[in-house]
């Protein structure tokens, strides 16, 4: 991969780790920089990288950045802090996007991420599996759990009277 | 009547379903017209396509469900792993077939298939990264074989320069230790006159020495070199004498351009190096790295930027890899091991 090409793809990634990272952890300033990072990450290999691969090794070393973030931090803190009962989206549930989003976050981290791979950015399932370093079988059965999850969350009659 | 307000929800799912019989529907529609408080509640239980729309009866037309028909391969504990294939695009066309086959014969599940419709989630493409730019490297259009061409030329140019200064303007340090017991030669000018000058740059030292000094530290030829007009040769028995003298250049730039203008002085007082040398030049400081880093020097400055050549190398002293760096930023880096 040459600088150009390396210019290239933050034209054309850096939108998609954003977001992918942001819908996760839902904390701007860390999920700018992690992108941040993942891009320094390859800016000093992007002669190693091919340019096919580059997207992927993009979000693969964000997922990773991220989890090392999690596991930092004290998440369930941050998710108490995210989601008190009674307060914003108690008021939005009527906007099914919100409910959906809400649901997504009460997924368990491995499943909310290899949902948003497959859906936000179309990855296969082994491309999802050589990001997050699961084998095709497990993405499938997280990828199933996670949306039968989100299912029974959004029919489920609180979430909806 | 049979119907009342204590069981008229049994009727109501009869009547949701289409399985009451035509005088029961009669008896119903008389029931909604003396009780028309709770025609909105049977309304609930229609599957007519315009109530489908609303999530809160379809959720309770779910739960109500009673009786499946089933398909070939679609069952009740397999539907979810059908819908959810269907979603994700991995139903061959018969299998397609065979799930809205389904779903025509238990309408109630088309709540569910249209609510896992809703896990496939999209990306909100208004959210963007903001700081693109402060990812974006400078792009420097060098070609890499030009630039092989360009630091020895530019180290060329420098060495040329810079050399033919030094060679020509020789000067005593005076602050070496023997300095003041260093005696004047005199020059010999192409007329015979003998002068003394200071501009001299061959200085001997009349030293007690116990033995013949070692011939690498006798540099008589050099005074070929140094003596303006080299008409005549100074030629002095060293042997003889225990003279011997000593090359002190002043060292105006201890940098790797003057080392290696200082070994190149050297190198040409010792005949181009085919006899002793005075300082026993490095290897390194006329590898080609060394002449690249000059160039690299040389051009920075000429061309007012700030470019420095970074090596590395190995335990031999080879060089594994390089980096061009301006003001801390890479231009460009090559692993020379890759190739």
């Amino acid at each position: 991969m040459t600088s150009e090409d390396y210019n290239q793809c933050v034209d054309s990634y850096s939108d998609g780790v954003y977001r992918f990272i942001l819908k996760n952890i839902r904390d701007d300033q860390a999920a700018m920089d992690i992108v941040q990072d993942a891009f320094e990450k390859m800016w000093l290999k992007f002669r190693e990288i091919s340019r096919e691969k580059a997207r992927s090794y993009l979000f693969t070393t964000a997922y990773h950045r991220m989890i090392d973030q999690i596991r930092k931090e004290s998440r369930m803190d941050r998710l108490d802090l995210r989601f008190e009962p009674q307060d914003y989206y108690h008021n939005h549930y009527n906007d099914l996007k919100v409910v959906l989003d809400e649901a997504l976050q009460r997924l368990p981290e491995i499943q909310r991420s290899v949902i948003l791979l497959r859906d936000y950015e179309g990855y296969s399932y082994q491309e999802i599996g050589n990001i997050t370093g699961l084998n095709e079988a497990q993405v499938k059965v997280y990828i199933f759990r996670g949306r039968l999850a989100l299912k029974n969350y959004l029919v489920s009659i609180e979430n909806l009277v | 009547m049979k119907i009342t307000r204590d069981n008229y929800e049994q009727y109501f799912l009869d009547h949701a379903e289409g399985t009451l019989s035509p005088e029961m529907e009669k008896e119903l529609s008389d029931f909604l017209e003396a009780n028309p408080d709770l025609r909105p509640i049977m309304e609930e239980f229609d599957p007519s396509p315009l109530q489908t729309v609303d999530l809160n009866n379809e959720n309770l037309k779910a739960k109500l469900r009673k009786y499946i028909t089933l398909t070939d391969h679609i069952k009740e504990d397999n539907i979810d792993e059908w819908m959810i294939r269907e979603i994700e695009g991995l139903l061959g066309d018969s299998e397609e077939k065979e799930l809205a086959e389904f779903l025509s014969l238990n309408p109630a599940y088309r709540f569910d298939y249209k609510i896992f419709g809703f896990t496939r989630l999209s990306p909100d493409l208004s959210v963007t990264f903001r700081q693109k730019i402060y990812l974006k490297k400078k792009v420097v259009h060098f070609r890499t074989s030009r630039l092989l061409w360009l630091i020895p030329a530019a180290a060329a140019i420098m060495l040329l320069f810079f050399g033919i200064r030094y060679l020509s303007q020789p000067q005593i340090r005076s602050d070496h230790p023997m300095t003041p017991s260093i005696a004047e030669v005199p020059l010999i000018s192409s007329r015979g006159i003998v002068a003394s000058s200071k501009k001299s740059s061959l200085v001997v030292k009349h030293i007690p020495v116990n033995g013949t000094p070692s011939l690498d530290r006798i540099q008589p030829i050099s005074a070929k070199y140094i003596i303006p007009n080299r008409v005549e040769a100074l030629s002095i028995n060293t042997a003889e004498s225990n003279l011997y003298p000593i090359m002190a250049f002043e060292k105006k730039d201890r940098s790797l351009i003057g080392k290696v203008f200082n070994n190149m002085a050297a190198q040409a007082r010792d005949g181009l190096g085919n006899r002793p040398k005075l300082k026993k030049a490095g290897k390194s400081d006329f590898s080609f790295w060394s002449l690249a880093k000059a160039g690299v020097n040389g051009f920075s400055s000429m061309s007012d930027r700030d470019l420095e050549l970074y090596l590395r190398k190995d335990e031999s002293g080879k060089v594994k890899s390089y980096a061009l760096v301006e003001e801390e930023r890479l231009i460009l880096s090559k692993d020379l091991n890759k190739n």
